[in-house]
């Protein structure tokens, strides 16, 4: 007889395989998968084998061979791109990390924003990490082979266009659907039996999930309050800003115009946005659950008076002086980059530092110091004493001169810690936490 | 073009360089999708998990000297991506959405549909403790340990949130 244990153990299982690879909605269909040249082994044997062969570009040839598409990219122009493309790929790194085995790129024009690429490579091979952006030769770099595992190339608004010759793939893609349509039909010889990797599902992915190495600053303001939620953020180098959301979006998104700046409005699962272009490197976001699309362009009217060279400090804004239409009760939260950090108040950076010299004996007083320690504590629950303990080591060592706190030391820092928790979060701590008090090391 | 100007045995990460940690790869390689999953099925949203998981990950490779010498990386990680998924930075109105459409199961083959639901209606404690020991089959003992509290404590809610399975689905333990 099966006991509710097994049945919970197969059934819990049945359900797990069944989790999407991302999350799926009823409201739009879910992203399209890149088709087989994602995963599996690379059977390149044509790779540059055909190189050179001047000559006149054909079109209407039908399926050309997989030498061909080689010989025919080097000869092609694409206008205003510079001429003939150049082979740029190099996939091994240094340390030896090679994603993309046997792939070769070719590149039309020099910049990540115009550019358009050529990849060809074997059916199995997987060029995920191509696919994060660029910014100002800025290099992407995914940290470790497989964090890029659920990466989708609609996610970031590549126009894409494939197909394959036996058992090479080729794919040209860039964000110029136009110039992409063009190059990949010419290279083609005929029309494109196309896989068309457009972008189907307006998702907009915090890049610093998505590309951890990127070099993308995300500073970002979260508010509540009885009116309904919303955030105001700030993407400094996401490289496309609005284009690429107009990319990624297609027909789903709405042009305005933010205070004389170019803008959209859209909406994905869960919030609706409204986006603005701060300038060529930036792009500025509002985005809600809760709030209609008039009330956001309204805050993003308001949000957009403050110029650029002052959004680092917007933290510093009550939310209520930002959103006068959601009245008082609101809170703020500043995240940047992949260190939170808690904008905190002339009273609570007090009480933070006192309990901090008072126990471990070292004066902090930097806001911005204690902005990101109490974003860590907060977030990462300095209630655990695995948490605190790696934490209370962290910071000792980088206030103490000369190294590493003593047992004593580190005790007396995990206990502060948790004050400091205790007072700058005590909504975050679980149930029964703050009434067992403190933590004591346990760790190794 | 696309690849970083690295030196050997070095990875750029974000502005950050740190020392490759074969380690690490392992432990990524084999828990971030089996944690994902647990994570899913904890929170109910499959996208906050993703997120949690992936910042919990990201924590532990900050700190991976430390982090691997304890007994249960993989508990440490699972409680961050719990603490992440549902805690502070995402209390954003957001509706939480449901790992498995247990409307959409039943007509998809899913064999336990009324399982699952009885699951998601377990409370948020419960559920972290259930998922941990009967999908990641933790011992009661290492799911005590992944979530930092007593071993006594992991056996209570084990206990209540069987009874309330069992008084769910109709059927004695």
């Amino acid at each position: 007889m099966t006991t509710l244990e097994d049945r919970l153990r197969t059934g819990l299982h049945d359900a797990a395989e069944r989790i999407p690879d991302r999350m799926t909605t009823t409201r739009f269909p879910e992203p399209r998968r890149i088709p087989g040249w994602v995963k599996a082994v690379a059977a390149a044997a044509g790779v540059l084998i055909v190189i050179g062969g001047v000559g006149v570009f054909g079109n209407g040839a039908g399926p050309v061979g997989a030498g061909e598409v080689v010989r025919l990219a080097l000869t092609q122009e694409v206008p205003g791109l510079g001429g003939v493309p150049e082979v740029v790929n190099s996939s091994v790194s240094a340390d030896g990390f090679d994603p993309l085995p046997d792939m070769t790129l070719w590149q039309w024009g020099d910049t990540g924003e115009s550019a358009i690429w050529l990849v060809q490579t074997g059916l199995d091979a997987d060029l995920t990490p191509l696919f994060g952006p660029t910014a100002d030769g800025d290099v992407i770099q995914p940290p470790r082979e497989g964090w890029l595992d659920s990466l989708d190339l609609t996610d970031v608004g590549w126009q894409a266009l494939s197909w394959k010759n036996g058992d090479v793939w080729h794919v040209v893609f860039g964000f110029d659907e136009a110039a992409v349509s063009d190059i990949a039909g010419q290279l083609r010889g005929t029309e494109v039996e196309e896989t068309r990797l457009r972008g189907e599902a307006p998702v907009l992915l915090d890049p610093r999930r998505l590309f951890p190495g990127a070099s993308v600053e995300l500073s970002e303001l979260f508010y509540s309050s009885p009116a309904g939620g919303f955030s105001v953020g700030l993407f400094r180098g996401w490289p496309y800003g609005v284009e690429a959301s107009l990319a990624r979006l297609g027909d789903q998104v709405t042009r305005i115009t933010v205070n004389g700046q170019e803008g959209v409005t859209f909406s994905d699962e869960v919030n609706s946005w409204v986006m603005w272009t701060v300038d060529e490197r930036s792009t500025g976001a509002v985005e809600s659950s809760d709030l209609d699309v008039a009330t956001l362009i309204e805050l993003a009217e308001s949000v957009t008076s403050v110029p650029l060279s002052e959004w680092q400090t917007l933290t510093g804004i009550e939310p209520a002086g930002v959103a006068t239409t959601l009245g008082e009760g609101n809170t703020g939260f500043r995240a940047l980059g992949d260190n939170g950090v808690v904008h905190l108040t002339i009273a609570q950076l007090h009480d933070v530092s006192g309990i901090w010299d008072s126990m471990v004996g070292t004066e902090v007083t930097d806001p911005d110091i204690w902005g990101r320690r109490t974003a860590d504590v907060c977030m990462l629950g300095a209630w655990n004493p695995d948490v605190a303990e790696v934490l209370a080591a962290e910071y000792v060592s980088q206030d103490l001169i000369g190294g590493a706190a003593n047992g004593a030391a580190l005790a007396d820092a995990m206990e502060a810690l948790w004050r400091i928790a205790a007072i700058i979060c005590p909504q975050a701590f679980p149930e029964g936490a703050l009434e067992a008090g403190p933590p004591t090391a346990t760790g190794p | 073009m696309y690849w970083s100007e690295r030196k050997d045995g070095e990875v750029i990460d974000g502005g950050r360089t740190t020392t490759t940690d074969a380690g690490f790869e392992a432990f990524y390689a084999e828990w971030r999708e089996p944690l994902r999953r647990a994570v899913a099925l904890a929170t109910g949203d499959v996208m906050a998990a993703g997120e949690g998981v992936d910042e919990a990950m990201t924590r532990a490779l900050a700190r991976w000297d430390r982090i691997s010498s304890y007994d249960m990386p993989e508990g440490w990680v699972y409680r961050v991506a719990l603490n992440w998924s549902r805690g502070l930075f995402r209390k954003r109105n957001r509706e939480l959405l449901t790992a498995i459409d247990t409307d959409t199961a039943r007509s998809d083959s899913l064999p336990d549909v009324d399982l699952i639901a009885a699951v998601e209606r377990l409370s948020a404690r419960h559920r972290a403790v259930v998922i941990a020991r009967f999908y990641l089959d933790w011992s009661t003992a290492e799911v005590a340990g992944a979530l930092d509290v007593a071993e006594g404590t992991v056996k209570s809610r084990l206990s209540r949130a069987l009874d309330q399975l069992a008084r769910d689905l109709g059927g004695e333990r």
